[in-house]
């Protein structure tokens, strides 16, 4: 029985011995750790804490950082891949209407459009100014708030330039006022954030696992100084880690994670920009004619919806195309007092659908627009069809060319198809806030 | 040897302690800048934060720890946008600095202190 005892406690001290002489090792390897870490100047645990691990974890970002590095290098600002509104200003349903069927994508900060229109009322030239209200509205200590109110609105103030009271009557002839209200930018956004930093986790997941190896190779491995020395090369000899760390640690992330990342950044930079949804409000005061119809002073409202959407490609330089759509109610009240009052005002359906193409330039993308816009509505008194512009389908043509990295100059046409209303044509310059010429030579 | 001053690592945060990330972009950025913030578990399962910053505006991102892992910071910005990262752990600022285009920053997070074996200067093998 005695004897029995002093066996099972000679065994016990032998098991206690073992693990006292295992965790001797791991805590001088730990130590050796720690004395690595200082001598790359690094922090070191307080009792050398996982120091391995930090270790680790150093070597991991020593041989991944580059890539890292390469994302940036490829990297795409923001501003390569946002979608341009045709220039800058909401001038949609004016005589100096850029692109075939206007968009409701605001600008981030203010922009301009001068346009010179020639039509049937003879040559005249229109001036716009936009200003996103957010730049006033939001707070900079709510960055959520800021970065998704700047994608959702704008306003419009738009008039003639060139004869602003041609009647000499003492008042302005024409002016006119958009807001654009994109409600579905911000969202779109934030779902293929999400996307990116689901893959960047499993990017890191990765680098985790890599350096446990690590750890494991310096905590249990045939060499730990050998091994130290074989990860820090710049260039890994697979032989030597293999040999001082008894594992091949290859120390790279798998490409295909890495590039899922770097298109899930992409994609998210160009998601909260490729599609629209919102409101397109207009207000004109006075002959939105120019003089080309006799009478047709009043004023107009137009509240309606729009949407687009563009097919991203996977190559942020290749040329995108996309859909932009608008339907929404007009509503005039003519100020000819020789009319009765009851044919003084009227309602009609105002619509349009388009096609657009954008292909990537440098600094800007050149964006060309094609579509056609309708109007269906009842005026009082048929006779009356031209000073309510109503009932028409008109084929329009817009195209935007940069020219530098703050102005484009854009060309747009409209031809009238069916109804009795005025082509026109505009050239318009435009500025716009939202560019830069740095990001250019940062390329 | 590499040069210290080359890597993204930033030394160790303590299991259990919460990581703030504060992005200050500055209003001369070109676009909004996108934190992201990931946190690898040593044998489980990964976490992230991410946020949009828009130029002049300010974010902060927090992760909490429970196990030994890893934390990356990545900052994905036009290569000429400039700001300030700041990073946290429970309250008290661990690392702060301007940041110049795309950066990333990396932690070790390593046991809860008090469970770790006692310090050692003895070599195993003398």
């Amino acid at each position: 029985m005695i004897r029995r005892a002093l066996i099972v406690l000679a065994a016990a001290g032998t098991v206690s011995a073992r693990a006292a002489a295992q965790d001797s090792v791991l805590v001088q390897r730990e130590a050796r750790c720690g004395r690595a870490l200082e001598a790359r100047e690094q922090q070191v645990p307080p009792g050398n804490t996982d120091a391995c691990f930090v270790l680790a974890n150093y070597f991991v970002s020593v041989h991944t950082d580059g890539l890292y590095r390469a994302l940036a290098a490829e990297h795409v600002s923001p501003r390569d891949v946002q979608p341009r509104t045709g220039g800058g200003a909401a001038t949609g349903g004016s005589a100096a209407q850029g692109d075939a069927v206007p968009s409701v994508r605001p600008l981030p900060l203010a922009g301009g459009t001068v346009s010179a229109v020639g039509s049937e009322a003879g040559a005249h030239a229109i001036t716009a100014v936009t200003l996103n209200p957010s730049v006033f509205l939001t707070s900079a200590r709510d960055p959520r708030e800021a970065a998704a109110w700047s994608r959702f609105g704008d306003l419009t103030v738009f008039f003639p330039v060139d004869g602003l009271d041609q009647d000499n009557d003492g008042k302005v002839d024409y002016f006119g006022a958009r807001a654009r209200l994109n409600i579905a930018g911000p969202a779109a956004g934030s779902r293929v954030l999400r996307a990116a930093g689901r893959a960047f986790a499993a990017l890191v997941q990765e680098e985790t696992d890599l350096a446990d190896r690590i750890t494991r190779a310096l905590l249990e491995g045939p060499d730990p100084d050998g091994c130290i020395d074989a990860l820090d090369a710049e260039t890994l000899d697979g032989e030597a880690v293999l040999e001082a760390c008894g594992d091949a640690l290859a120390l790279t992330l798998d490409p295909r994670e890495m590039r899922r990342l770097q298109q899930a950044l992409e994609a998210a930079r160009a998601e909260a920009d490729a599609g629209y949804l919102g409101l397109d409000l207009r207000l004109d005061v006075g002959d939105p004619t120019l003089g080309a119809v006799a009478g047709a002073s009043g004023t107009r409202l137009f509240g309606g919806l729009a949407l687009g959407r563009r097919l991203q490609r996977s190559q942020p330089e290749a040329p995108s195309f996309g859909f932009r759509a608008r339907m929404g109610v007009r509503y005039v009240a003519l100020d000819d007092p020789s009319l009765p009052p009851g044919q003084r005002t009227s309602f009609a359906l105002d619509g349009g659908a388009g096609f657009e193409m954008v292909r990537p330039y440098e600094f800007q993308p050149i964006t060309l627009t094609l579509g056609v816009e309708f109007r269906a509505g009842n005026p009082p008194d048929p006779s009356l069809e031209e000073e309510f512009e109503a009932n028409f389908l008109m084929f329009r043509f817009g195209i935007d060319v940069p020219l530098t990295a703050a102005n484009t100059v854009s060309l747009s046409v409209g031809a009238p198809l069916v109804g009795d209303l005025s082509p026109s044509i505009a050239v318009s310059a435009n500025w716009s806030l939202l560019l830069s010429s740095i990001r250019g030579t940062e390329r | 040897m590499h040069s210290p001053g080359v890597t993204s690592h930033k030394g160790f945060v303590t299991a259990g302690s919460t990581v703030r990330v504060r992005l200050a972009l500055d209003a001369t950025a070109q676009g909004p800048a996108r934190l992201l913030v990931a946190y690898g578990r040593s044998g489980g399962t990964p976490d992230d934060q991410t946020g949009t910053v828009a130029p002049g505006a300010q974010a902060t991102l927090s992760i909490a720890t429970d196990v030994k892992g890893r934390l990356r910071i990545l900052l994905d910005t036009g290569p000429a946008d400039t700001g300030f990262l700041q990073v946290s752990v429970d309250g008290a600022v661990r690392d702060s600095g301007p940041v110049h285009g795309q950066t990333t920053w990396t932690y070790a997070v390593i046991s809860a202190a008090g469970a770790a074996p006692p310090a050692a200067d003895d070599d195993e093998d003398q």
